[in-house]
């Protein structure tokens, strides 16, 4: 298939996350944006396992900082709490 | 074994660190390894999904991510399910009369742990200092309680 080269502009963060996966992986941004457009998506297979989240404290620690980085310093208690207010307003 | 029936906080404070994440996880880890049997319903899982999905916080697009935490850490805590079946629920509506500040989902708690006979392990400051629960016979224990009393 013939390829044509064409200019794009994406989001920084989506940006960011193509060149982390280009590096650990080496599959260029613009592949991985072609991959996308086809509708595949790559997915890292942590340690091609599931359900040893409390075995694995590198997984933990990942998770944990995706938790961290998402709700902030709200508590369970408070993420559970506001999601139930949020319902019962709906 | 000692068995307890787990709120869904504990689950949650194991992995989004706040002040009862060391007990929570520490609490997991008996469960995980077999040293305690622990106990979900449906409805502690349906709560973690619920908090997602209707979290302000994460992206639509990013959700199935934090979805996917909650189910490997189910899958990892090796909890049993637990699924009221026949009359047992009869026992929430005697429950629910008890204490106006718990709110229905933690009588539900409340109730599975109740009708199989184990304590309620929780962070929940409101089922915690519920006296009318514990009155009905209810034990309610924080994660720390249980790693004192072990």
């Amino acid at each position: 298939m013939t390829k044509r080269q064409i200019c794009i502009q994406v989001d920084e963060e989506i940006a960011r996350e193509m060149e982390d996966i280009r590096d650990k992986t080496g599959i260029p941004v613009s592949r991985q944006i072609e991959l996308k457009l086809k509708g595949f998506k790559i997915v890292e297979d942590e340690e091609g396992t599931f359900g040893d989240l409390l075995d694995n404290p590198k997984k933990l620690a990942k998770t944990r900082k995706r938790w961290d980085e998402a709700f902030g310093k709200k508590t369970a208690m408070e993420i559970l709490d506001s999601a139930q207010k949020k319902r019962v307003k709906s | 074994m000692p068995s307890f029936f787990i709120d869904t906080g504990v689950f949650i404070s194991t992995i989004k660190t706040d002040n009862a994440t060391e007990a929570c996880e520490r609490f997991i880890r008996r469960v995980r390894n077999g040293f305690f049997k622990g106990y979900i319903s449906p409805y502690v899982a349906g709560e973690m999904i619920h908090a997602i999905l209707y979290s302000e916080e994460i992206r639509q697009d990013r959700k199935h991510r934090y979805l996917f935490d909650i189910l490997e850490e189910i899958i990892s805590s090796n909890a049993e399910w637990f699924v009221p079946q026949n009359n047992d629920l009869c026992l929430f509506f005697q429950l629910r009369g008890v204490d106006n500040r718990v709110e229905d989902g933690d009588i539900l708690h409340a109730t599975c742990a109740k009708i199989l006979n184990i304590p309620l392990v929780t962070i929940d400051g409101r089922l915690l200092r519920s006296q009318g629960l514990k009155d009905q016979g209810v034990e309610i224990l924080h994660p720390s309680q249980v790693i004192e009393k072990a």
